[in-house]
């Protein structure tokens, strides 16, 4: 199923599809935020923003508003 | 034999423990300073390397890769981009974790791009075992054509092996494990045959980055290489892919995890520790133990460092032949020098608690916590890092808001830093609240003047959260935000680590203080005890002929002592700045206390303890406590430090900005003068108005 | 003018001008950043 990162449950995993790159800090990309990687929602902020995601191997917390830029494919719930 | 100087540069993701191979391979033979102009902190040391060679290490500042996006990054390429710099190493040592080894090596590889020769440290190889890692450490060496060394810096282990490795670095390969210039074969042509001699990636780098390269010219390449932000960051991006399509397969046939034995216990303190009410309640428990214990524990050494210093000051004065230098010794120098050693306590205390929330990987699970919250008043998540530890000192915290992304979170973050209890005001507030704050147990456990120091605390933070709504309403800008916060897996903190830490920033706060209060205090002193005219030498005369014998010999003593003083220069300058600050409580005494504070807070008790040690006669074995206690106004003949005027004075050290370094930080970090002088104006005059309202309403 | 008078004066002139030094002649060599957005390219 297609969503946006923005769109995960927490602990769904899935890939990344594609993204909108200028909308993207550079340090996501090197931390391993990239096309085709898998990507899981681990826990969501008390108040529902930010988000910490296990992509690539990282554990990072990132902004709603960014997570809306990255389209991913669920593969498991 | 002469001794062999290996020069070696320390490389590393943030989180990768490259801090504790750094103090295991050098214990305390480290110097920590700054690079010229900049505030970003440069770490040297020494160590002995077998064969008679010694190595000298510089920890470079953490970065995930060799795009830089703040200046601690901007030193490690500027470094290794010029082979010209003295700091030049031989030989670079890249730290990585073995649980995140995929994401370590990016960086890993990028170095190995300059052809640098490169050892890599696999770190924390001690956790290998529990999260069910092998490694297939002869495959890895020669993919990517390094030498490795397995390191636990946690357990000591490897770090002879590293040693080797470094004094044997000219075996080293230098060839790059990948070609990275694939990624658009026509465009490194072109470059590749417009500067034959150059490094591909080196001038990949430059074309990327806006750092100085020396010899290399910026503009040289410019006109005919230029591609649009956009372009390049495309070209970024494949580069990353390619990298980790490199890394990937390499670790597919070097690197198992059994995944059945690693058991997560991130996962479960993740769900205690960012829980939405566990979460909030775990982070202000950890902070009121923070507090209260750091002035329980700190109070028994601060009340000897004082009584030490009053027993050497008049010991002294009793002892040494008498003359000017023994009045400038014991009246000036050792009560100046107390002023800076009784808050090593409190600071060594902060920092260490500091230090482990940071260590552990706390502070990150904060930063996620608190994200949401602080957005909504222009901040970050990541400018808790910088106002808990303005709680330490405002100048590394503003300088700890580098990791900020957004400029304009940063800049805010940086402007309301000053607003946090630092612990230069916590010597001026344990003194006042033992003064007005009766010492007594409320709801069975807490201490009543631990308490109004815990709500000073309070005060601290609600001034900066304020400060920052309305900056928020006011500054107005076009840039996005972003956020990108690595939450580090949950370590115990290394004593040693955390050692280091408290010995060596107590070190820099007390020689780079201490050094403007002894100047400080010998100028109040001077300033003290001379004054224009001859009053100040007929002072007995004409106290005695006032008098007559009417007084005691001590009485009279005091009294010639603080003619002396309101007739002094100082005494001059305080009478003449009184009608300012008396309708906050203030005699003209605590009116110079305030003004030299605009140097450093922590002046105030030095200050007084000089102006009250002048204004006495010599012999007085009183603390300094005791004095300001005694104190009365002769007109009215009430204690100065009554509960109104102290109230005024802890609100005024609340929120008045006086720290030039602060300031000076802020110029720095901010790149203009605006910022600091808003600074300096907005909270001082704040600070005016609210002791102002406040000693109207009490007195 | 004592000994010791001659050592106390010449130490409150190193103080004032230690002082003058730290606070009004600190000079900086230029910084590697932008004009506004010192350290965040």
């Amino acid at each position: 199923m297609k969503t946006t990162l923005a769109g995960l449950k927490k602990g769904q995993k899935a890939i990344i599809t594609e993204f909108n790159i200028d909308a993207i800090p550079l340090k996501l990309l090197e931390m391993g935020c990239l096309p085709g990687n898998t990507v899981e929602l681990l826990q969501v902020a008390p108040l529902g923003d930010p988000i910490y995601i296990n992509v690539n191997d990282s554990h990072v917390a990132i902004r709603m508003e960014t997570a809306a830029e990255i389209d991913v494919e669920i593969i498991r719930d | 034999m002469a001794t062999r100087t290996i020069k070696i540069s320390l490389i590393g993701n943030p989180n990768t423990g490259k801090t504790s191979v750094f103090n295991q391979l050098t214990g305390l033979n480290q110097q920590v300073g700054n690079y010229p102009g900049i505030t970003v902190e440069r770490k040297q040391g020494s160590v002995r390397l077998p064969g008679n060679t010694k190595g000298v290490i510089l920890d470079l500042p953490g970065t995930y890769s060799l795009n830089a996006s703040s200046m601690d990054e901007n030193v490690v390429i500027e470094l290794l981009l010029n082979r010209n710099d003295k700091d030049f190493p031989d030989v670079a040592v890249v730290v990585t974790d073995v649980e995140n080894l995929k994401r370590n090596l990016l960086l890993f590889t990028q170095i190995k791009d300059l052809e640098i020769p490169a050892i890599l440290v696999i770190n924390m190889a001690d956790r290998m075992e529990r999260k069910g890692i092998s490694l297939n450490i002869p495959l890895l060496e020669e993919r990517l054509k390094t030498k490795i060394a397995l390191v636990s810096s946690r357990k000591g282990t490897g770090i002879t092996k590293l040693k080797e490795l470094i004094t044997e670095y000219a075996s080293l390969s230098t060839e790059p494990c990948l070609n990275a210039s694939s990624i658009d074969p026509e465009y490194f042509g072109r470059l590749r045959n417009a500067f034959p001699n150059q490094l591909l990636y080196k001038l990949w780098l430059v074309i990327t980055q806006d750092v100085n390269f020396g010899q290399l010219e910026r503009n040289e390449i410019e006109d005919s290489f230029t591609k649009s932000k956009s372009e390049l960051k495309r070209l970024q991006q494949k580069e990353t892919i390619k990298r980790y399509q490199f890394i990937n397969d390499t670790l597919k046939q070097g690197m198992t995890v059994d995944t059945a034995k690693a058991k997560d216990l991130r996962a479960k303190l993740d769900r205690i520790l960012t829980h939405k009410i566990f979460g909030y309640l775990i982070f202000f428990a950890i902070l009121l133990v923070i507090f209260q214990s750091i002035f329980a524990w700190s109070s028994v050494p601060m009340d000897l460092i004082d009584e030490g210093f009053t027993w050497l000051s008049s010991y002294t004065s009793n002892n040494l032949p008498p003359g000017k230098l023994t009045e400038l010794i014991a009246e000036g120098i050792i009560p100046g020098i107390g002023g800076v050693v009784i808050f090593i306590p409190q600071i060594a205390f902060l920092f260490f608690f500091i230090s482990i929330l940071e260590e552990s990987g706390y502070m990150s699970r904060v930063v996620f916590l608190m994200d949401r919250i602080m957005k909504r008043f222009g901040l970050s998540g990541k400018s808790v890092v910088p106002l808990i530890s303005g709680t330490a000192c405002a100048i590394p915290a503003i300088m700890a808001a580098r990791n900020i992304e957004n400029w304009r979170e940063r800049l805010i973050t940086i402007l309301v830093t000053p607003f946090t209890t630092c612990s230069a005001r916590l010597p001026v507030y344990a003194i006042l609240i033992s003064l007005i704050i009766p010492q007594r147990t409320v709801w069975g456990i807490f201490n009543l003047q631990g308490l109004t120091l815990m709500l000073l605390y309070l005060l601290g933070f609600l001034g900066a959260i304020g400060a920052a709504i309305i900056l928020n309403k006011i500054l107005k800008t076009k840039f996005k935000s972003f956020f990108v916060a690595e939450m580090p897996n949950y370590k115990m903190p290394l004593a040693k680590n955390v050692g280091i830490t408290v010995v060596e920033k107590t070190k820099a706060f007390v020689y780079g203080a201490g050094k403007i209060i002894l100047a400080i205090s010998i100028i109040i002193w001077f300033l003290g005890s001379h004054g224009p005219g001859d009053k100040m030498e007929r002072a007995e005369q004409i106290i005695t002929e006032q008098y007559g014998n009417s007084l005691g010999e001590d009485k009279l003593k005091d009294a010639i002592a603080s003619y002396k003083l309101e007739n002094s220069y100082i005494g001059h300058i305080g009478k003449s700045i009184e009608p300012a600050i008396r309708p906050l409580g203030y005699d003209w005494k605590i009116g110079i206390a305030i003004v030299t504070s605009f140097a450093a807070r922590e002046v105030f008790v030095g200050t007084l303890a000089t102006i009250y040690t002048i204004g006495s006669g010599a012999d007085d074995e009183a603390t300094i406590k005791e004095r300001m206690k005694q104190e009365t106004n002769p007109e009215t003949g009430q204690k100065v430090f009554n509960f109104a005027t102290g109230i005024s004075l802890l609100l005024f050290y609340a929120f008045a900005m006086q720290c030039m370094s602060t300031l000076a930080v802020t110029k720095k970090e901010t790149n203009s003068w605006k910022w600091p002088a808003i600074q300096l104006f907005s909270m001082s005059i704040f600070a005016y108005l609210v002791s102002l309202i406040a000693y109207q309403l009490l007195k | 003018m004592t000994l010791q008078e001659i050592i106390t004066y010449a130490l409150v002139a190193v103080a004032v001008a230690y002082l003058i030094k730290k606070y009004f002649f600190k000079k900086k060599k230029k910084g590697n950043c932008a004009d506004d957005d010192c350290g965040c390219h």
